[in-house]
């Protein structure tokens, strides 16, 4: 028979108190006396805004001791000002150990040859370069070089915590398109071969296009 | 046959002028309107200049000066894309216009009109990183406002643990005594779920599922426009528990978009 612990009655408690009485407190400090200000009624306009950015990506992925595979994604970014922007991603590979399997007769992964790889992660970017190109000497798109550095989570046979740092090309043909090209590193920690966590760096070269929405 | 067509050739071009008339109105309408619309504002600061796309990287092209009508077509981060009355269309910071902006209501470069426009905000979208009983974690949040000083947050996290991997859900609710304030502190009180799971090299172990409460104090700053970092120490402890568990610490960093 399980029990209610008393110390996190007791936490539970404490911690009731501190969000009361913090609100008393402010509430002491407000206002008295309402100040009679005639406001001038203003009507602001409705202008539509584009700081969202939403799309698909692939490309290839290589994953350390295992070779090279297609990656798909999805990626989901907001502008917070023109430089800085926050970023989440999600993307799939398959991965195979046929060639470990092939040499030593025994593969690391436990149920057969091929695994699903997936990851998803948090990136804030900043824009370093941006201005415009003239493609084939004519067309002017606007462009931007951008660097992002993130946390998230990878997939191979189990979760590992992982680290992504990349950099990135945008090109903007239109006000609500853009077509990336881009390069990651995704670091993460496997344990398949040598049988202890070892950080491995797996590259991802990747292009896409997303929508300003 | 051909004669019956024939017959009804006036009535087409009666047809015809009528369309004509109805599209040419609506034309005479359309020239009028724009006094009528809220999207066109008259230019109250010096000058405009029109680049070819929202950021400072791109070229000035035109100068539009004091005086003029342009219409406010969309904006992207701290750019306005405008067209002018000659056709021009192009994009204009906001802190070049803040006037223009002012005067219909639309100023967010003074920090108290965006403060204003922040704090009436009602839903949050947040992820924090930081460490879970010394073992790092990302999770995302949602929140909803609850009157001036409340709010009612859901959590997910991961949590990357040696041994095993764990999954955090918790409901809070949260206190924001000084939400006015650009650092305000704030205090929180939630529920939840931990389920940890062994990884594939722990044979035996076996997948755990428990009730937790937590309680957190943390700082919260108002970065820019709808943007908000936060940094905040927490502590959870099991419900119901046969084996006196200690309560375990977590600190983290996040960021939080309000909209």
């Amino acid at each position: 028979m399980m029990r209610i612990k008393n110390s996190t009655i007791q936490m539970l408690m404490a911690g009731l108190l501190l969000l009361v009485s913090g609100n008393l407190y402010a509430a002491e400090s407000e206002q008295v006396i309402e100040a009679d200000i005639d406001r001038r009624e203003i009507q602001a306009p409705k202008i539509g805004s584009q700081d969202i950015e939403g799309g698909l990506f692939f490309g290839v992925l290589s994953v350390e001791n295992f070779g090279s595979n297609s990656v798909v994604g999805l990626r989901l970014a907001y502008h917070i000002t023109e430089d800085f922007f926050v970023e989440t991603t999600y993307g799939q590979s398959t991965v195979s150990d046929a060639v470990i399997r092939d040499e030593i007769g025994q593969g690391p992964f436990p149920d057969g040859s091929n695994e699903q790889l997936y990851y998803y992660n948090i990136s804030g970017g900043v824009n370093l370069f941006p201005g415009e190109l003239f493609l084939f000497g004519k067309w002017p798109v606007g462009s931007s070089v951008y660097m992002k550095l993130g946390v998230g989570t990878v997939h191979l046979v189990e979760d590992r915590q992982s680290f992504n740092f990349g950099f990135g090309l945008r090109l903007l043909p239109l006000d609500w398109l853009a077509v990336h090209i881009d390069m990651e590193d995704l670091i993460f920690e496997q344990d398949f071969l040598a049988g202890q966590n070892s950080l491995t760096h797996n590259f991802q070269l990747t292009t896409g296009v997303t929508f300003y929405f | 046959m051909s004669i019956n067509y024939l017959k009804k050739i006036p009535m087409l071009v009666f047809g015809l002028i009528l369309i004509g008339g109805f599209a040419s109105g609506n034309l005479y309408a359309d020239e009028n309107e724009p006094d009528n619309d809220p999207t066109r504002v008259l230019v109250a600061d010096p000058f405009m200049e029109l680049r070819t796309g929202p950021g400072r990287g791109f070229p000035v092209f035109y100068v539009e000066e004091r005086g003029k009508w342009v219409r406010l077509l969309k904006r992207k981060t701290s750019w306005y894309k405008v067209e002018l009355d000659n056709g021009q269309v192009g994009w204009v910071d906001m802190d070049q216009i803040s006037k223009t902006l002012l005067a219909v209501g639309l100023e967010r470069t003074l920090s108290d009109s965006v403060a204003d426009d922040f704090f009436n905000r009602k839903n949050e979208v947040g992820f924090v990183w930081g460490s879970h009983a010394g073992f790092s974690f990302i999770g995302i949040s949602a929140a909803r406002k609850l009157g001036d000083k409340f709010s009612l947050k859901v959590e997910y996290a991961e949590v990357a643990e040696v041994f095993s991997t764990s999954k955090l859900f918790n409901l809070n609710l949260v206190s924001h005594p000084f939400a006015e304030w650009t650092f305000s502190p704030y205090f929180e009180l939630g529920v939840g779920k931990k389920i940890v799971t062994p990884i594939r090299s722990q044979v035996g172990q076996e997948r755990t599922d428990t009730i937790t409460a937590n309680v957190g104090f943390g700082l919260r700053a108002y970065v820019t426009k709808n943007f908000v970092a936060r940094i905040y120490y927490r502590r959870y402890a099991w419900f119901f528990d046969d084996f006196d568990t200690h309560p375990i610490d977590e600190f983290a960093f996040g960021a939080a978009f309000f909209f």
